[in-house]
């Protein structure tokens, strides 16, 4: 049997009309180069700012209180995007303990149809593979659609964009086929 | 002057456990203070209760968690323990972790515990708590221990673990100790 796809689900697909990109950012510095280079991968992704930025170094002890309203609020406008960029320094060859705090509040399946990317930034090249090894799975714990590689940039590149271009080049058709396979009714 | 039981020529190790659930006194505490009573034969010198911290952890200047990053950093053993959340340890522990110089761990021996409410994360604490600790210098001379939720005051879900792990720990902590 030969391979077919249809015209509106493969790699070329038009991004949905009414697409909700959004960023999450586990930085403890406000508008930091982890926000900066998230909301670039939003824009690269989908031509436009992202709808909802959630910078979690603004939440403060919120994150701490299970009962904490903003951060449920936070929670919900997160689940109702259709695809999200979660974003993390590097601390200890892992993602932040504030993104995590975040990320727990989540309930099980939560993340179920959202399109994510994993995107850690990290000073040195030998923690290329923590968000694909550690931060990936607990997006896929949550349900999430991961239909690329994790992304992985050095803090000093975050602003050129020659440094997003292969994995750009790789992920614009798994992302867009995703997104187009899942679009759900607004 | 008081001195502590113990000192860096005693056979006598420092311990203790790190505890990240967000409930205190939590099943995962006991279970974290169990590991360490078998392992030495005695309670552990140092219990740090993340549930007790709130705020603080937040705060790169509270005085409290320094304190407490410079207790465990003065042990010769700790255990550091996370219920399973998300598949992980718990944003609760990491941001306690997250607080602790580079190599901040360099001549403890750590044992990475984590409970669960199936065998399906039993992988969890070797996968991705172990890593941490490796990254700030612990000396990790065992497996990592996964309990499950339910079995937690059973002393049958530690033995197999304990027998391989006692002389391994033995060890290493008498290396770091300067013990006999």
């Amino acid at each position: 049997m030969s391979e077919s796809q249809t015209p509106d689900s493969g790699p070329t697909a038009p991004l949905p009309a009414n697409l909700r990109a959004g960023v999450v950012v586990g930085n403890p510095k406000p508008a930091s180069r982890t926000y900066q280079a998230a909301v670039r991968l939003a824009e690269l992704l989908t031509g436009r700012a992202p709808d909802l930025t959630i910078d979690l170094a603004e939440y403060g002890a919120g994150l701490l209180d299970w009962s904490d309203a903003a951060t449920a609020g936070a929670v919900s406008d997160v689940i109702a995007l259709d695809l999200l960029v979660v974003a993390s320094p590097t601390y200890k060859a892992s993602y932040t303990g504030l993104l995590k705090l975040f990320l727990d509040r989540f309930k099980a399946d939560s993340l179920a149809g959202v399109v994510t990317i994993p995107l850690m930034l990290g000073a040195g090249p030998g923690h290329a593979m923590a968000p694909e090894v550690f931060l990936k799975p607990v997006l896929t714990e949550l349900g999430a659609l991961l239909p690329t590689r994790a992304l992985y940039l050095l803090d000093s590149s975050y602003d050129d964009p020659a440094a997003y271009e292969p994995w750009l080049a790789a992920a614009r058709g798994p992302v867009r086929a995703a997104l187009a396979a899942n679009t759900r009714p607004s | 002057m008081t001195e502590p039981p113990v000192n860096q020529n005693s056979p006598i190790p420092r311990t203790g456990v790190v505890v990240g659930n967000p409930k205190p006194a939590s099943r995962t505490f006991q279970a974290a203070v169990h590991v360490v009573e078998q392992l030495t034969g005695a309670a552990p010198e140092l219990a740090i209760d993340l549930a007790a911290f709130a705020s603080g952890l937040l705060d790169w200047s509270d005085p409290a968690v320094a304190a407490a990053v410079e207790a465990v950093r003065g042990l010769d053993l700790v255990v550091v323990a996370s219920p399973t959340y998300k598949a992980s340890y718990t944003g609760l522990l990491k941001v306690f972790l997250d607080r602790f110089p580079s190599n901040g761990l360099d001549s403890v021996v750590a044992v990475p515990l984590m409970l669960g409410a199936g065998p399906g994360h039993q992988l969890a604490p070797e996968v991705f708590l172990k890593p941490v600790l490796a990254e700030l210098g612990a000396l990790l001379p065992t497996r990592a221990l996964y309990v499950l939720d339910g079995a937690h005051d059973d002393p049958a879900s530690y033995e197999a673990w304990l027998a391989s792990a006692r002389t391994r720990i033995a060890s290493a902590v008498s290396g770091v100790s300067g013990g006999a």
